[in-house]
C-alpha cells in the first residue's frame, strides 16, 4: 500500500515537472517573447563574458611561460617559415585587386565598399556548442539577420538571431551547414558542407583540378575567402573525391569581427 | 542552514559559471555529476535552458529547435529519479 503511494506521489511529480518544463520551453523558446528573454539572458551574462575575456587575455603570457625553449625555437621557426610563405602569396595581391577593380569598373559594375561594423566576440565555440558566436552589437547598431561576419576578406558566418546589445551568429562551418563555393583557379563550383570547428568538406568528382593550397571562394561579385584546401581523400575505387578545408581565421581563438551588410541589401 | 543545502548553492554557482565560461560539455558533466550527488536536482534542467537560450540555434537535425540541452537534462533528471528508487549505494 505505502509502495502504491510512493509510486503514486513520484508519477504526480514526475508529471507536475513535465508539465513545467513545456510551459517553460513554450515561453522561452517558441512565444513571441521569447527573443526579449533571450536578448535579457544576453545582456546580463555580457559583464560575465567580457571579465573572461580579460582573464583569459591576462592568463594567456603566463601560461606561455611554462612552454619549454626548445618548444617555442620550433615554433619561432615555423611561424617565420610561414611567414615568409605568406609574404610572397600576397606581394603581388594588392596590384592585382587594383586591376581587379579597375577591370569591374570598365565593364560597368562599380564595386562599392561595404560599410563594415566592429564587433567583439563574447562567446566562441570553446563555450559554445554548434560552431556559434556571441557578439556584441545588435538591434542598437542596426545589425539585421543574414549580414555577413567577416575578418578581413576571410567569410565566417552570418547573423542568425539579433537582440537589443547582442547578435548570434551562425558560422558556415557549423554542422551540416552548407555554402556555395568555387574552388582554386579553375573556379570550379560546389557545395561545402560545414564539419564543425573551422572545417569544411566537399565532395567532388574524380580528377578535377583541385589542389592542397588552392582557395575556396564564396560566390558574389566580391569573392570572399571561406578556406584552403588542406585534404584530398581519393579513393581510386570512389567516382568522388572528398575535398576537406579550414578556414585560415581560427574560430577558437577568434576576438573580433566585422558585421558588413547581406549583399541582398 | 543545513551543510547539504549549502554544498548545493556552492554547486549551483560552480554551474553557472561553467555555463558562462567554460565549455558547454564541462557544464553537462558538472549537471550529470549534480544528479548524482544531490536529491531531485532540477537545477540542471535550468542549466540546459540557459545554454539553449544563449548559445542555441535551431537545428535541421532537431526538428529546426534549439533545445537539445533542455532535452538531455530533462531526460537525465526522469531516468535518475527512476534510477534512484532501484539503486542504494553500500
Amino acid at each position: 500500500m505505502m509502495l502504491h503511494q510512493d509510486r503514486r506521489k513520484k508519477n504526480k511529480k514526475i508529471k507536475t515537472f513535465l508539465v513545467l518544463i513545456i510551459c517553460l520551453t513554450y515561453v522561452l523558446f517558441i512565444s513571441p517573447l521569447a527573443s526579449t528573454f533571450t536578448g535579457y539572458f544576453h545582456r546580463v551574462a555580457q559583464p560575465v563574458w567580457k571579465v573572461n575575456t580579460k582573464v583569459q587575455e591576462g592568463l594567456s603570457p603566463s601560461l606561455g611561460y611554462f612552454s619549454s625553449r626548445s618548444e617555442l625555437y620550433i615554433e619561432n621557426q615555423d611561424l617565420k617559415k610561414q611567414l615568409g610563405a605568406m609574404s610572397a602569396k600576397l606581394a603581388d595581391r594588392s596590384f592585382l585587386r587594383h586591376e581587379n577593380i579597375l577591370l569591374k569598373e570598365n565593364l560597368g559594375r562599380h564595386e562599392k565598399e561595404p560599410e563594415r561594423i566592429f564587433a567583439v566576440v563574447l562567446a566562441k565555440p570553446d563555450i559554445t556548442p554548434y560552431d556559434t558566436l556571441v557578439i556584441d552589437i545588435g538591434k542598437n547598431d542596426e545589425i539585421l539577420v543574414g549580414d555577413l561576419i567577416v575578418v578581413e576578406n576571410v567569410i565566417l558566418g552570418e547573423i542568425e538571431e539579433v537582440y537589443q546589445t547582442s547578435s548570434k551568429v551562425r558560422l558556415y562551418s557549423s554542422n551540416n551547414q552548407k555554402v556555395n563555393v568555387f574552388i582554386g583557379d579553375d573556379a570550379i563550383g560546389a557545395e561545402a558542407q560545414g564539419l564543425g570547428g573551422g572545417n569544411f568538406e566537399i565532395e567532388l568528382p574524380r580528377n578535377v583540378n583541385v589542389f592542397v593550397g588552392d582557395s575556396v571562394y564564396v560566390s558574389d561579385i566580391n569573392p570572399r575567402v571561406l578556406g584552403v584546401v588542406e585534404y584530398i581523400n581519393s579513393d581510386p575505387n570512389d567516382v568522388f573525391e572528398r575535398i576537406l578545408f579550414k578556414s585560415p581565421v581560427n574560430p577558437f581563438s577568434l576576438r573580433f569581427v566585422d558585421v558588413i551588410r547581406a549583399p541582398h541589401e | 542552514m543545513n551543510k547539504t543545502f549549502f554544498m548545493r548553492a556552492i554547486y549551483d554557482i560552480a554551474i553557472l559559471i561553467s555555463i558562462l565560461s567554460i565549455n558547454w560539455w564541462f557544464t553537462l558533466i558538472l549537471c550529470f555529476g549534480g544528479i548524482i550527488l544531490f536529491r531531485s536536482y532540477y537545477e540542471c534542467v535550468f542549466a540546459g535552458i540557459a545554454l539553449d537560450m544563449l548559445y542555441g540555434m535551431p537545428q535541421e537535425t532537431l526538428m529546426n529547435t534549439s533545445l537539445i540541452f533542455t532535452a538531455i537534462t530533462s531526460v537525465l533528471i526522469i531516468v535518475s529519479g527512476g534510477l534512484k528508487t532501484h539503486v542504494r549505494y553500500g
